[in-house]
């Protein structure tokens, strides 16, 4: 009966999934604990949560030295980890340390219930680690599942304010609809090739096909697939068609929880589409014509034109928002836009000098975005649940540690040169512009980039030059101390990214380059 | 391919005309007399053909079954009127949503072994499938959208309150459910019900009998003692009947979900609670009582335990002895069944899910795990 | 069009005939059913006399409470709890059949993830009861 050999595998199988096992495990024990302790205890629920993270980044940190560069193949083909996986788990998880220690006193300043968030938060983090390390596309839309409905729920965790239930709402309705269109896309991959296996898919499409136009004329159902398989994506990133939920429900939702989707959603999004994009629509019979030019019908000219309104529109309209976050919302789709240019360069050129950016990218955006709401959420009056322009005048005297890490984020997203997210615009524009064909869309990038610099500072602006106008406002903000903690370690990070980027740029670079190991 | 359809129309006009409709309408009468003879009173005794009603001794009364009669007489002729106010479509076309699903499960009732008849041998099921017992899940859930939309067309408070109680317990004891029968089912490997029947009383590669201790068959009663309590008590609730029978409560909710019902359509609703508990003991019976098996007979004649001989029977006349045996094992359980309506009182309905939800369902789950442990390592 | 879909296809036409056999009788006794609930139904609706009156237009209440619109109002939220908890509970055991019938050949790796399994539920069940969802008082 006890079958020894299939025992051990399925155990060594296991060895691989423990970051994602400790995820799942510590979402229940801390739902179990919550449940079971008193309402004075509640608030070591933050410390414990931060806990079982760390130990997920340790066995992460493990596995990378553990596993090969090819990645392993797990549970019959149905999970993939590799070196890029563990790369993006790492990032996600160290954005959940985050958010969980600004959470703390953010919740109970607001008096909400704590032990179902950080469950929540641990269970949407398990369904992102789970999608960036897949090549199944059944798994990788149970997954995006399983991080989607957690956030649609966060999002409304503020239950009493009309404007966080409208955002969770409207969240899960456009988000369920995403997710419907992006399913049939797979399953017309499903219907055409039968088999949902990226490396299938690649070989099929491979063998069968030599162009565009070719599929087009025998197969025009698998172009349709591609491009509603795209749409999912380009919700979940915001780019320009699919952004209008964007600006609402940063807005609405809780501000941390705002900090954590606005950088893992589209982390994880970007991931699991890069994934798709290397091992898919990149294989040249959908992205080129019979004679060797990219095909006017590719879907790589759909993410150029893209790409180039989202650049356009979400910098414009970011400029007349009084609300900050509303504001930091449309600067979001806006950073959608560059990585998508750094998606575009890879599948187009692939010099190695375009390995990197995409990583370093999501890095240096990973400190400055959960940075500046963290920020926010401590400045954020209490009931409103928004943050105008208005709200930070007088900033630099009621608390010069935020303002001073809140100028490090600001400057870092706009692009200003010592901070590490002028390298990653560096990089990134500097590999696009290396290959010929998107210069156009480097030229559109910078200029947009520097009307971009003028929202940025204009928070500046208000924090440092206007003075409130009563004084009720002007005592000074005490910062607790893990979200101290959390700020400073951010600022720390943005700033040690701009100054020494070369080594990660390169640590990153290697670790796409293990796509191409076979 | 006629052959299937030949035969398959004769086992359904079998099983519904011979077996379940009359077999539910006679449960109709001995439920009343049964509840009279428990009650101590006298009970329905007026119908006779002979018209004397006061003469005892010349009335020829045929045992009192003469009220099934009079009483689908009586519900054919009254006057069917549909309400005004509420949905009229849905409130005609519910009692249909209620009834017809427990009569679809009996096609996968294996009500005897093979038979051979003129050089036609068949399998006494209707239909056989692999996911089997999933069938009748899920038709007995669509028997819950009739009672809902019947008290929801009714636009009538009791109606509504009954149908939302209904649909909740039915809910909730769907779930426990699911889950008693997961042991039996992981000990036979099947969800088909002739394989489990068949499972229950089998004999082993070297032609001995396959018995628990070298005496019992292998029937469920004896391998799921604990799933079967489990069982009966959720099925109960399932067909709303006492101790469960708060959506119809008559103290409460004057009669629940069909309040606003008359004529044959209210028939419909009764009939068919009479009709789920003949499907009920059957389902038990084959699940739990060894379905049609008779104790240590097997297709070739009695084996009996210790090695006290053996008497070879023709194959034929076993399997009418089969199928007699199913009818009686049948009838057994669904007289149970009526005894436990008639001295249990009602439940309270917030003690109904109570049951259902904090003691059946954590006690089915333990089921499920002692089972699975228990089975991989014997 | 579905060039591989098609060759699947063609496979599984050669058990198309077994499936018939499977489930033919199925459908035959739904409709046999199904009959013998309209016969029902027309018996009541056609053998019946028709005595139409203003009276019988009204819900059956006793006399009060004849105002009919106030039906349609809300219910206890328990009610929708319970809603909830069927879906999620009766989705989990959908999980379970093919596991309970597969058990005996899988073995000790089944128990594993089953009990892995059955302990995320049980957890999800006790979250659910300490938080009052199955209290109705």
């Amino acid at each position: 009966m006890i079958d020894n050999i299939s025992t051990i595998h399925f155990l060594k199988e296991m060895l691989y999934l423990i970051p994602l096992l400790i995820l799942v495990f510590s979402s229940m024990i801390i739902l179990l604990v919550d449940v079971f302790a008193e309402s004075s205890n509640k608030r070591y629920l933050a410390p414990l949560t931060s806990l079982f993270l760390i130990f997920s980044a340790i066995s992460i940190f493990w596995l990378y030295k553990y596993i090969p560069k090819s990645g392993v193949k797990i549970l019959y083909n149905m999970v993939y980890v590799d070196h890029f996986s563990l790369v993006i788990s790492a990032m996600l998880i160290i954005a959940a340390i985050i958010t969980v220690w600004i959470s703390s006193d953010y919740l109970e300043r607001y008096g909400i219930a704590i032990g179902e968030f950080y469950s929540l938060l641990l269970i949407s983090l398990t369904g992102m680690i789970l999608m960036v390390s897949t090549t199944n596309l059944f798994t990788m839309f149970v997954a995006l599942e399983l991080f989607s409905i957690p956030i649609y729920v966060l999002a409304g965790f503020f239950r009493v304010y009309g404007k966080s239930i409208e955002s969770s709402i409207k969240y899960f309705i456009s988000g369920s609809v995403a997710s419907a269109i992006m399913l049939y896309g797979i399953a017309l991959f499903y219907g055409v090739f039968g088999t949902v296996e990226f490396s299938e898919i690649e070989r099929h499409i491979f063998n069968h096909y030599d162009s565009v136009a070719q599929i087009a004329k025998t197969e025009p159902l698998l172009i349709l697939g591609t491009l509603l398989i795209m749409a999912g994506f380009l919700f979940k990133t915001a780019m320009i068609p699919f952004h209008m939920w964007t600006p609402d429900i940063y807005e609405g939702a809780p501000t941390t929880v705002t900090g954590f989707m606005g950088f893992a959603v589209k982390a994880t999004s970007f991931a699991a589409f890069f994934r798709v994009v290397v091992s898919i629509f990149n294989t040249p019979s959908l992205v080129y014509s019979e004679n060797g030019t990219i095909s006017p019908s590719s879907w790589i000219n759909v993410i150029y034109v893209l790409i180039i309104i989202t650049l356009i529109v979400s910098n414009l309209i970011a400029m007349s928002q009084r609300n900050v976050k509303r504001m930091l919302a449309y600067s979001s789709i806006s950073h959608a836009a560059y990585l998508m240019i750094a998606i575009l360069t890879f599948s187009l050129s692939k010099t190695k000098d375009s390995y990197g950016s995409l990583l370093f990218y999501l890095l240096t955006y990973l400190f400055a975005s959960i940075g500046a709401f963290a920020v926010l959420s401590i400045f954020e009056k209490n009931g409103s649940n928004s943050v105008t322009l208005e709200n930070l005048n007088g900033a630099s005297k009621r608390s010069p540690f935020l303002v001073a890490s809140m100028l490090i984020f600001i400057f870092s997203m706009a692009g200003v040169p010592p901070f590490g997210g002028f390298f990653g615009k560096f990089y990134l524009l500097k590999s696009a512009f290396v290959d010929g064909s998107l210069s156009t869309l480097v030229l559109i990038a910078v200029i947009t980039s520097v009307i971009g610099a003028f929202y940025y500072l204009r928070v500046l602006v208000f924090m440092f030059m206007k003075d409130v106008e009563s004084d009720e406002n002007i005592e000074t903000l005490n910062v607790p101390f893990l979200g101290k903690l959390a700020i400073a370690l951010s600022a720390i990070a943005v700033v040690y990214l701009g100054v020494f980027p070369n080594s990660l740029i390169q640590f990153m670079g290697e670790t796409i380059s293990n796509f191409f190991i076979k | 391919m006629v052959e299937l359809i030949i035969w398959t129309i004769i086992k359904i006009l079998f099983i519904l005309f011979f077996v379940t409709l009359p077999l539910a309408g006679v449960l109709t009468v001995v439920d009343r007399r049964e509840s009279s003879m428990i009650q101590d009173r006298i009970g329905p005794n007026r119908a006779n053909l002979s018209g004397d009603v006061w003469d005892l001794s010349k009335r020829w009364r045929f045992l009192g079954l003469l009220h099934l009669l009079a009483d689908g007489i009586k519900m054919i002729f009254k006057e069917d009127y549909s309400i005004k106010s509420g949905n009229r479509w849905i409130h005609t076309f519910a009692p249909i949503l209620a009834f017809f699903p427990g009569l679809v499960i009996l096609s996968i009732i294996p009500f005897g072994g093979n038979v051979t008849v003129f050089g036609s041998s068949t399998n006494l099921q209707i239909a056989s499938f692999d996911s089997g017992m999933l069938l009748a899940f899920a038709f007995s859930s669509i028997a819950v959208y009739g009672i809902t939309l019947a008290g929801w067309s009714s636009n009538n408070k009791f109606s509504l309150l009954g149908g939302v109680r209904a649909t909740s317990q039915m809910l909730s004891y769907e779930v426990v459910l699911g889950l008693t029968l997961m042991g039996i089912f992981m000990i036979y490997g099947t969800l088909e019900l002739n394989t489990i029947v068949q499972g229950q009383q089998s004999l082993k590669v070297d032609g001995t009998p396959d018995l628990l201790f070298g005496f019992l068959p292998k029937w469920g009663i004896f391998l799921q003692p604990f799933a079967m309590l489990l069982y009966v008590a959720a099925a109960t609730a399932e067909t709303k009947r006492a101790p469960f029978d708060v959506p119809e409560a008559e103290s409460e909710l004057v009669s629940g979900f069909f309040t606003e019902y008359g004529s044959m359509k209210m028939g419909m609703f009764l009939f068919a609670e009479y009709a789920e508990v003949v499907i009920f003991s059957m389902i038990f019976t084959t699940l739990f009582l060894g379905g049609y098996h008779v104790p240590y007979l097997y297709d070739s004649g009695f084996i009996l335990p210790f090695g006290w001989g053996s008497l070879s029977i023709n194959p034929t006349l076993v399997g009418f002895i089969q199928m007699l045996t199913f009818l009686l094992k049948v009838i057994i359980v669904a007289w149970g069944h009526l005894v436990i309506r008639w001295t249990l009182p009602r439940f309270r309905y917030d003690q109904v899910l109570r049951l259902g939800w904090k003691m059946l369902l954590p006690l089915a789950l333990a089921n499920i795990i002692i089972t699975a442990i228990v089975l991989s390592f014997i | 069009m579905f060039k591989i879909f098609l060759m699947s296809t063609t496979e599984s036409l050669s058990k198309s005939l077994d499936l018939t056999t499977t489930y033919l009788p199925i459908v035959m006794m739904i409709v046999v059913a199904l009959i013998v609930a309209f016969g029902m139904l027309a018996l009541s609706i056609f053998a019946g006399p028709k005595y139409p009156s203003k009276a019988k237009e009204y819900p059956f209440e006793c006399g009060w409470l004849l105002d009919s619109k106030d039906t349609k109002r809300k219910h206890s939220i328990k009610f929708y709890m319970v809603a909830i908890m069927f879906l999620i509970f009766d989705l989990e055991i959908v999980f379970m059949y093919p596991w309970a019938i597969t058990f005996r050949q899988i073995g000790l790796v089944s128990l594993v993830e089953m009990f892995i399994f059955l302990s995320i539920l049980v957890v999800g069940y006790i979250y659910v009861w300490k938080k009052g969802i199955l209290e109705w008082d």
